[in-house]
């Protein structure tokens, strides 16, 4: 979609056409929902947070002051997913191992069942990993590696400097290297990280 | 010394790896790792397993949503008739306050006012018929307050005919008492102050009974304005509810 385009419907938006803002929602539900749900760790909480965060920036789409769509929407998401977390610590109801027994993440289709099992294999750990990371590393992961945001794009979103968001990725990416290590022979072999020295 | 330099720098750089990768260093920092990579065995260790992660982490393939975001379905459509119903709602209480209002009027004055006034009616009048007596007799020289000594005396005499002779002696005496240019009221005098002695139901009109009259004469106007607005207040009742359905029936 061009920018212009973007541009058009969020004007429409602005108006109260909600049939503007849908096309938007179908523009960017993948990608807004792919953060919540790395970002959460869970497909249900995923949905709440993403359908949330469009609610929110529909209310707020007046306050929208032009720049990168996606990344106000970005913004958006992380704060809801935030929250969530918040009062996930605030009522811890289910192990972390039962969420991810219970919930098994709809892959990408056309993949051969054992490559499919495979990455679900590695989605699950990496998964694990990205859990054990505190919120605000886990969110500029997420940022920049799954969603491919640049530094300057997630200062923005984080509301944060540059040199946070190196430091916050720098530690972020050190302890999920550091968690992969030690998953080892849990990993399937050709995901397994390659130590020198080592098998 | 040196080796405590070399420490820090060795930790500076770890830190420098993530964003090394992504090429996000300034020109001065990617020199600084570069010259340490080369000299430190573990920093190019730990360069390869952040790549090999950053890899891992970048190859989880996109994750289908399970369902659709789209809001229309969620929000209710925006109304042009959201405002006329909040004027509506007010039109018509507005109305049925003032309908209230008028009609405790009416009923209290039909009911409370009107049987009051009646009842006291023959005093008030009596009263000002005294006062307007001087008014009318303006050629006598007896102040209000004599006449009104005479008015009493004049009906005593009226109320009691036996000692109807003795009627003009008190008159005299009264009259004589009096600081009056003329000491003894004439008969004429009595004569004409007789005429102006008070009648239970006045011929003319006293104030008070001006007051009913003139309401009552406005009776008619007020029951059209009673029907007027009872009318305006079923029709703006029925408009509200009728919206309101609309807006219930567009929820849903």
């Amino acid at each position: 979609m061009k920018r212009t385009e973007e541009a058009t419907l969020i004007a429409a938006a602005r108006q109260g056409d909600t049939q503007a803002f849908d096309q938007l929602v179908r523009l960017y539900q993948s990608a807004i929902y792919n953060a919540a749900y790395r970002i959460l760790g869970d497909e249900d909480a995923a949905s709440d947070a993403t359908q949330d965060a469009f609610l929110s920036a529909y209310r707020a789409i007046g306050k929208f002051r032009g720049g990168s769509f996606k990344g106000w929407l970005f913004r958006i998401v992380t704060n809801t997913c935030y929250d969530q977390l918040r009062r996930k610590k605030r009522q811890p109801t289910t192990s972390l191992e039962a969420v991810y027994l219970d919930s098994t993440p709809p892959w990408a289709e056309n993949e051969e069942p054992e490559e499919y099992a495979l990455r679900q294999e590695l989605g699950r750990i990496i998964q694990q990993g990205l859990t054990t990371l505190p919120s605000e590393q886990r969110i500029a992961l997420v940022l920049s590696d799954i969603q491919g945001l640049s530094y300057q794009e997630i200062a923005e979103v984080m509301g944060t400097s540059l040199g946070t968001v190196k430091s916050r990725l720098s530690r972020g990416r050190a302890s999920l290297r550091d968690y992969l290590l030690a998953q080892g022979e849990l990993l399937p072999p050709r995901y397994r990280l390659k130590v020198e020295g080592h098998a | 010394m040196f080796k405590r330099f070399k420490r820090s720098e060795h930790e500076r750089v770890k830190e420098l790896l993530s964003a090394y990768i992504d090429g996000e260093l300034s020109m001065e920092e990617a020199a600084l790792v570069e010259k340490h990579l080369r000299e430190c065995s573990a920093c190019t260790q730990d360069l390869e397993t952040l790549r090999q992660t950053v890899n891992l982490v970048r190859q989880l393939p996109v994750i289908s949503p399970p369902r659709s975001f789209t809001i229309s379905h969620l929000m209710v459509p925006k109304r042009p008739w959201a405002w006329g119903y909040v004027y509506l709602r007010g039109a018509t209480a507005l109305a049925a306050l003032l309908l209230i209002v008028l009609l405790a009027g009416d009923l209290g004055f039909q009911y409370l006012w009107a049987p009051r006034m009646a009842a006291l009616a023959p005093e008030p009048m009596a009263l000002e018929a005294t006062v307007e007596a001087p008014e009318t007799e303006i050629e006598m020289p007896v102040p209000p307050t004599r006449e009104t000594l005479d008015q009493v005396e004049a009906q005593k005499v009226e109320e009691t005919p036996a000692p109807l002779a003795e009627a003009t002696p008190p008159a005299e005496r009264l009259g004589a008492a009096l600081p009056s240019p003329e000491p003894t009221p004439t008969p004429e005098l009595v004569a004409a102050v007789e005429p102006s002695l008070p009648s239970p139901v006045p011929e003319g009109l006293t104030y008070a009974g001006e007051r009913a009259e003139r309401f009552f004469a406005l009776l008619p106007t007020l029951r059209l304005l009673e029907g007027a607005l009872l009318g305006a207040f079923l029709i703006l009742g029925g408009a509200t509810a009728l919206v309101k359905w609309r807006r219930m029936v567009s929820q849903y």
